[in-house]
């Protein structure tokens, strides 16, 4: 199930609040949140939960070890144990077709293999178990007594299937001792909200334009319409996904937990370096405290410990050689600026930082975005001039105008233009009480109850599907 | 809650009220006309498919087809969509779709049976004498099993009950049948109040349409004739001027697929005799396929190339049909088109004749269908619709034998050749479960024309459907 689904606003939603605020209970708020964690991902996965619990289970044991023998050799076997057993689920899942089909591509013996659809969530909550036990390895947190208050960080729903990566540590304290008032609950609503429109109504319809023009055959494509459809995709990737992280977020405040922010912003950053400080926090965080400190850092070998993180960020990413060349990307442009690159921007106006930036980004998602290298490989010359195609035509035209504001709306909202003005109207209005309460109580609510109607309207929408049958 | 707390009420109030009026409110609506589909089923709950997390994908879907006021929100949808951005001076804009598919679903059997009872009620026009004299005669050279509830013996309308009928008519299409169909993106330009295909021209399409048609004519006889017509479509006419980069020119995608064919396939020209009438109602505005007028003009100029004399128009009686709302209109829902729907002309046959579809045996259709001018799809007056095979006798006693392998395009276009044939098969390669070569050749056929609309060489799917008639 997605949160942007209607199934999960008008039905799973409103029935976990029910049941979770039935009682005040802590002990039942937990069980209540772990049985609709499990029946969230068994809707999609009934099978693959399983894994999940065994992920849990294990890693509860794992953590237990750690600690008790902190110091000895046992607590350093818990957490290599850990770490292994971890990282072959994600490979046999995730990993195992990607495999074999290179080594068949090398060896040239064909390897009979069926493969296993993605088990949702499992990047997500095998990095979450892994930080968890080396966090207790550390000492930076208790180890976690209960097995159901463990499985209950695991499973949450909120963050299950698209992250943030949480890790134990930040909500520790939230499983044993939440607290809700109507603020922050409110506070919940606003922000799942704010996820649910970036989702339904810029990233699905902007996700809708862009696929005219990168599902386009390469030679009717012009050259602007390629850049445009990448362009395009670059925003709904944002909103897709920063979107999904606050309606994560939001979810969590509604039932009391507090989970660090994954997005800023990122497509104002001044370099790539910033950029992925920006982008999808949890994840460079977590390849930053679990593999590039570890291996090094900036002490020795920074290089080579660079290459191995932008590596493993672009497989993260999906098991194709695309994601990885992604990674790569990344790794050669943060060399370049640790290199010179950023000396340069020092010296000339930021907002040729800023371009530079942005191209790289959206150059970027063309190796992201086309599976087949070659293929991509292939658009990035189209978008360069090779190939001699037109430099506009009348589909870039036409689609162009038909989706302007949305476009528009689109690429303002990327930045901080509504944050900051948000934060003007509040400070123009915290001198005057009674527009300042009426602001929040009425105005706001009534913002929320629109996007929430679009939003709903939206999704209706996109379950119009005529039945066609003329086309080859 | 111990205060009013507008946010957090226009949030919890509409989800958790919505969300169970979806649930007790009963679902009495099974099919929607305007999708042509029938909605999702509940699902069945059995072990097996909440194992395989089918129940639960199809429950959502169930959840989706059946919100509250579903349609009205649609349209609803469409409006906001619409806000997106600008559209021209034309009001030209243009529309993707998702789910474009190659096979119409086929009836199930007692929709034949209906649709055949259906078809007695009409049948008075038509002399009894003729009728019965031409059944005897073709019943007993008939190979095929007649094993159909028949409607030689008259059915007496009485016998069916009223309710029956109802439950019946509620099954088109099969939601079985949608399942299973490719699915493919194609759009549409939308300039004014018309809605049209936009073409892309493939080498490889074209290949693929000659290269099966030249394979035909080396497997059957060589004294039969074979025509190809490809039509073209009314963007090429209309809009190519202005939006000449849009569209592939149809013209030399015609060329493509002419130049391929081996010298016994004789390529019928009928661009020449559209564009010349051009400004006449060649097309629906709001529908994919051309208008009884535009077949006449493609009738004229196959008569000329087979030195035949054209009967002229004004010899037929014409009747017609209004408010036609056709496929490119249920894609779009456009209000311009929705304000000015098409009117079907009907060119009514002259010359007697019966006309039978073959499922597993023969059913009695009109040539001109009127049970579907008072239904959503009202193009398949013409020839009762798409169906496997069917075969006209008529009057003319002068032993020439044509068979029309088609798709839908060559409906309007077959009641012209009745005043030159003494038959006419009508093969639609979607449906046809036999093999070609054996059919023609038993039928004793002297002539094959393949008439389909251009579009269908814009890949290779329904040269595939061709070919699969041929291995069968």
């Amino acid at each position: 199930m997605v949160f942007s689904s209607l199934v999960f606003i008008y039905l799973f939603l409103p029935i976990s609040l029910i049941f979770y605020f039935i009682s005040k209970n802590r002990t039942y708020r937990n069980s209540i949140l772990i049985i609709l964690s499990l029946a969230f991902y068994a809707w999609g996965e009934p099978v693959w939960v399983s894994i999940m619990l065994f992920s849990g289970i294990i890693d509860y044991f794992h953590g237990l070890i750690a600690e008790k023998y902190r110091g000895k050799w046992q607590s350093k076997a818990a957490l290599v144990s850990s770490i292994t057993i971890n990282l072959l689920i994600l490979i046999s899942f995730k990993y195992m077709g990607f495999i074999i089909e290179n080594i068949e591509y090398i060896t040239k013996v064909s390897i009979p293999y069926d493969g296993f659809n993605l088990p949702i969530g499992i990047s997500f909550y095998t990095f979450q178990t892994i930080s968890y036990v080396v966090d207790v390895y550390r000492g930076e947190v208790e180890a976690q007594k209960s097995p159901f208050k463990l499985l209950l960080f695991v499973s949450l729903f909120h963050q299950l299937v698209a992250g943030p990566i949480v890790r134990y540590k930040d909500i520790a304290q939230e499983i044993d001792n939440r607290i809700i008032t109507q603020d922050t609950f409110s506070q919940g609503v606003n922000r799942f909200l704010i996820g649910l429109g970036k989702k339904v109504v810029i990233a699905n319809n902007v996700g809708g334009i862009s696929e005219l023009f990168l599902k386009t055959e390469l030679t009717e494509l012009s050259i602007l319409g390629a850049w445009l459809g990448i362009l395009l995709f670059a925003l709904q990737i944002y909103f897709d996904f920063s979107g999904y992280s606050d309606m994560a977020i939001g979810l969590g405040k509604m039932f009391g937990f507090n989970y660090r922010e994954n997005f800023d912003y990122p497509y104002i950053a001044k370099s790539a370096k910033e950029f992925w400080r920006r982008w999808h926090m949890s994840l460079g965080t977590f390849f930053r405290d679990y593999v590039y400190i570890p291996l090094g850092g900036n002490r020795k070998n920074k290089t080579l410990n660079l290459l191995i993180v932008w590596f493993l960020t672009g497989l993260w990413h999906g098991a194709s050689w695309n994601f990885i060349a992604w990674g790569i990307y990344y790794f050669v442009f943060i060399l370049l600026e640790n290199i010179i690159l950023s000396k340069v921007f020092n010296k000339i106006p930021a907002v040729f930082s800023h371009i530079y930036l942005v191209i790289v980004v959206i150059i970027g998602w063309v190796f992201f975005y086309f599976t087949d290298l070659f293929y991509g490989l292939g658009y990035l010359g189209i978008m360069f001039g090779q190939g001699g195609n037109p430099l506009i035509d009348t589909f870039f035209e036409i689609n162009l105008i038909n989706n302007l504001y949305i476009i528009l709306v689109a690429i303002i909202g990327c930045t901080p233009v509504l944050k900051t003005l948000e934060k003007y109207i509040r400070e123009a209005l915290s001198q005057q009480t009674k527009l300042y309460t009426s602001y929040y109580q009425i105005v706001r609510p009534i913002i929320n109850f629109t996007i929430l109607a679009v939003a709903t309207v939206l999704l209706i929408e996109t379950t119009y599907n005529p039945f066609l049958y003329f086309r080859f | 809650m111990n205060k009013f707390n507008l946010n957090i009420i226009l949030f919890i109030l509409p989800i958790t009220l919505l969300g169970f009026l979806n649930i007790i409110v009963p679902k009495t609506q099974t099919v929607s006309e305007i999708e042509n589909r029938s909605l999702k089923s509940m699902p069945e709950l059995t072990l097996n498919s909440i194992a395989s997390g089918d129940y639960f994908r199809d429950f959502e879907s169930y959840f989706a087809d059946h919100f509250l006021m579903r349609e009205n929100l649609v349209s609803l949808g469409m409006g906001i969509r619409e806000l997106k951005g600008v559209k021209t001076k034309d009001e030209v804009s243009i529309v993707t779709y998702d789910g474009a598919n190659i096979f119409e679903s086929q009836m199930s059997l007692e929709e034949e049976i209906e649709v055949a009872i259906l078809d007695e009620v009409k049948i008075e026009g038509l002399d009894d004498s003729f009728d019965n004299e031409k059944t005897e005669t073709y019943m007993t050279n008939e190979t095929e099993t007649v094993n159909e509830p028949s409607v030689q013996q008259e059915t007496p309308v009485e016998e069916v009950k009223p309710i029956e009928k109802e439950a019946l008519s509620e099954k088109e299409p099969s939601s079985e049948n949608q399942e299973n169909i490719e699915k493919k993106v194609g759009s549409v330009l939308i300039v004014n109040n018309k809605i049209m295909e936009i073409f892309t021209s493939s080498e490889a399409g074209a290949k693929a349409y000659a290269g099966v048609i030249n394979d035909f004519s080396d497997k059957v006889d060589s004294n039969i004739k074979i025509y190809s017509m490809l039509v073209p479509t009314q963007i090429e006419f209309t809009a190519r001027e202005k939006y000449k980069d849009l569209s592939s020119s149809q013209k030399d995608a015609i060329k493509l697929v002419n130049d391929k064919f081996n010298d016994r396939i004789e390529p019928v020209d009928v661009y020449s005799a559209l564009k010349d009438n051009s400004d006449q109602y060649l097309y629906f505005r709001s529908d994919h396929h051309w208008t009884a007028l535009g077949a006449y003009y493609a009738y004229t100029s196959f008569a000329r190339h087979t030195g035949e004399e054209p009967v002229p128009l004004d010899k037929y009686e014409v009747d017609k049909v209004e408010n036609y709302l056709g496929s490119l209109y249920s894609i779009t829902l456009d209000k311009n088109v929705k304000k000015s729907p098409d009117t079907i002309y009907l060119y009514k046959p002259f010359t007697e004749h019966e006309y039978h579809i073959y499922y597993e045996g023969p059913l009695k259709m009109n040539v001109l269908d009127m049970s579907h001018a008072t239904k959503e799809r009202k193009y398949r007056i013409f020839m009762s619709g798409d169906r496997p095979w069917g075969r006209i006798r008529t009057e003319i006693k002068n032993g020439k034998k044509i068979a029309i392998i088609k798709d839908s395009y060559g409906n309007a276009f077959v009641p012209f050749l009745i005043p030159h044939y003494e038959e006419i098969y009508i093969i639609d390669p979607r449906q046809f479960k036999q093999n070609i070569v054996t059919f023609v050749e038993e039928k004793e056929i002297d002539e094959v024309m393949f008439l389909n609309y251009v579009m269908v060489t814009g890949g290779a799917g329904f040269a595939d459907t061709i070919r699969v008639m041929m291995n069968n």
